[in-house]
């Protein structure tokens, strides 16, 4: 009896098994992914003295909130985040409207016209940015619109609408027509049924083209650097460019406009309603995508 | 009484045409309208935004104008412009560093991500954290990106030569210490560059080829595993080919995104030292608004706008080719 066992354990040959590696392979991999974000936020509470060193600290015992007091307590950062939450809301708010009403257009909408028209709009993500800011600023400083957030808000919104609209095409096409149907022998309009019965269904496809068009508008850089000049229009991403050439300029720390640990604050202050927004709207994002990526 | 008449229009045709909708009732409740209607907001923003500025700039590419020089205004050209590009040594040094950049990015991006959402498609215990956190960093703004990772890679206070230093320290006793400025240096910056960006690029990715794993059907699979196919084959021959349309959505993405991207480079490396990390868009930013050369900026813009049209076409002909197959 001891000997078949044996037998049977010594003859089985060995087999790598992905399954008992996979999961440590996959946190092992995420920790260091994962890492210059902790590394920022560490920094972020550590004092100025401790993050100039050549050895590694990758926690302190000694936290302060000191950088965090120093950048919320400037009254300029207040007016740069309120410049950054009016353009991406705006920018959210109007492109999920255009690009739903487009997505629903193309989806579900019969016109020959309305066929020809959706390959351009895949296109017009192959556009650089670069290439059309000269024109784009002629044209609307023309209209004397420089220094608006008007200006921003409707070139962020046509950066947004191509690939929202394409999403949104794609999670409408996910969803059966049957209940769009029932909607329409019930008495709905065509619209009705669009903001009662299909808009509902395609909260993840919706959230996913919102959080994509809110990010777009709190992230863009270029433009907002072409476009505003004074220092209360300036968005976050433009203020934080500017502060990080001074202190990178600066012969040492404290000769920046902030120091170091509270520049790390800013990224972090940054950073944080976008990070927000995105852990509650996870879930949907995934299965946004999902349907996106796979219908095309 | 509404149906009699109804059974009525039916029987008789000529009294039918009096029932028909009025040409304002048929204009407002017409599936061809609402579809117009619907769709030409985002049409018109597109066209006025992006469609119109891209054509001045193709137009531009056969101009010279100099901000500079406005007394000269606005000169047709002709071909000159491309003459000059064709002579242009940092252009065709941009253009490779270009390629270079984009092409390694996207295909580590795209092997790891695979790897990843492997080893995650899967559900178990805290997968939802630890995908959340492969996640992430596509929420990090460029900026925050940028400066954290020119952090990380700063030779005073920098992870990375602290890491080296300890190492070092262990090895050579403890006076030793490590200072190399990694995004200084012509050798690294490119690399320092790519790491950069593949580490932005990768949720994305990721992101896309969870969602493709996760739609594919469990009996191929399963049938593979009966057959006798080990993890590696049925991968190899059963998941992949089935993942093709996504994967091929998803290099086409990043191919797009990576080859354009301006702020991430140029907040990084500023396309120096030397150079060393010099790519299209930067050249075009430098001749747009440094040197005021709008008709040359325009010209590489163009170039680079016919690579990717190209591509594209490319890419949704395959798509296609795809369907049909189907």
């Amino acid at each position: 009896m001891v000997k078949a066992t044996t037998l049977v354990t010594t003859r089985r040959p060995f087999r790598f098994r992905w399954r008992y590696v996979r999961i440590p392979v996959a946190v092992v991999l995420m920790a260091l992914y994962f890492l210059p974000i902790y590394w920022m936020f560490k920094t972020s509470l550590q004092p100025e003295r401790e993050i100039s060193t050549s050895s590694i600290n990758l926690w302190t015992t000694s936290l302060t909130l000191a950088n965090y007091v120093q950048v919320l307590s400037d009254p300029l950062f207040a007016t740069w985040f309120k410049n950054s939450v009016i353009l991406a809301t705006s920018t959210m708010v109007i492109s999920v409207l255009v690009s739903t009403l487009a997505g629903y257009s193309l989806a579900r909408l019969r016109f020959w016209a309305v066929k020809f028209l959706g390959r351009p709009f895949l296109l017009a993500y192959v556009v650089p940015s670069v290439m059309i800011v000269v024109p784009v600023f002629v044209t609307l400083a023309g209209f004397g619109w420089q220094n608006t957030y008007h200006a921003l808000i409707i070139t962020y919104t046509s950066f947004a609408v191509p690939f929202s609209t394409w999403l949104l095409r794609a999670y409408f096409l996910t969803l059966p027509t049957e209940l769009e149907d029932a909607a329409l022998v019930d008495g709905c309009s065509r619209l009705g049924a669009l903001f009662r019965v299909i808009l509902p269904l395609a909260a993840p496809g919706v959230a996913t083209a919102g959080l994509f068009s809110f990010v777009l508008g709190w992230n863009e850089f270029l433009f907002a650097f072409v476009f505003v000049f004074t220092e209360d229009m300036k968005p976050l991403s433009i203020a934080l460019q500017r502060i990080l050439a001074q202190t990178i300029a600066a012969s040492s720390a404290d000769l920046g406009y902030y120091g170091f640990g509270a520049m790390f604050a800013m990224c972090v202050l940054v950073a944080a309603p976008i990070l927000v927004v995105f852990l509650f709207l996870q879930g949907w994002l995934v299965r946004g995508l999902a349907a996106g990526a796979v219908k095309g | 009484m509404a149906e009699s008449s109804a059974g009525a229009a039916e029987t008789r045709p000529a009294f039918r045409a009096r029932h028909t909708p009025s040409f304002w009732y048929r204009l407002t409740n017409s599936e061809a309208v609402l579809a117009l209607v619907c769709i030409a907001p985002a049409t018109l923003l597109l066209l006025f935004i992006l469609a119109y500025p891209v054509i001045q700039t193709l137009a531009f590419a056969f101009y010279s104008r100099d901000l500079l020089k406005a007394e000269l205004g606005t000169q047709f050209v002709g071909l000159a412009n491309f003459a000059w590009l064709l002579d242009y040594d940092r252009f065709w040094l941009a253009l490779q560093n270009s390629v270079l950049l984009t092409v390694v990015t996207v295909f580590f991006e795209l092997a790891i991500a695979m790897v990843v959402a492997l080893m995650l498609a899967e559900p178990f215990r805290g997968v939802g954290i630890v995908r959340g956190l492969f996640i992430l960093p596509w929420a990090i703004p460029t900026i925050v990106t940028a400066f954290v990772w020119r952090g990380l890679f700063s030779p005073r206070y920098g992870l990375i030569n602290q890491v080296i230093s300890e190492v070092g320290r262990l090895v050579s006793g403890p006076s030793y210490q490590f200072q190399f400025d990694w995004l200084s240096n012509s050798a690294f910056a490119m690399l320092g560059v790519i790491i950069v960006y593949i580490w932005r690029g990768f949720p994305f990715v990721f992101l896309v080829l969870l969602a493709g794993l996760q739609s594919l059907p469990q009996e191929l699979s399963d049938a593979a595993r009966i057959d006798g196919a080990n993890g590696w084959k049925e991968f190899w021959y059963v998941t992949l080919p089935q993942l093709k349309p996504v994967i091929l959505i998803a290099v086409i993405l990043r191919t797009i995104t990576v080859f354009n991207w301006f702020d991430l480079v140029w907040l990084l490396t500023g396309g120096g030292p030397q150079n060393a990390t010099l790519v299209l868009p930067i050249l075009v930013y430098n001749r747009a608004f440094v040197a005021f050369q709008v008709g040359r900026a325009s010209v590489i813009t163009a170039v680079m706008f016919v690579i990717l049209a190209i591509l594209t076409y490319f890419f949704l002909s395959q798509q296609r080719d795809e369907e049909h197959a189907r």
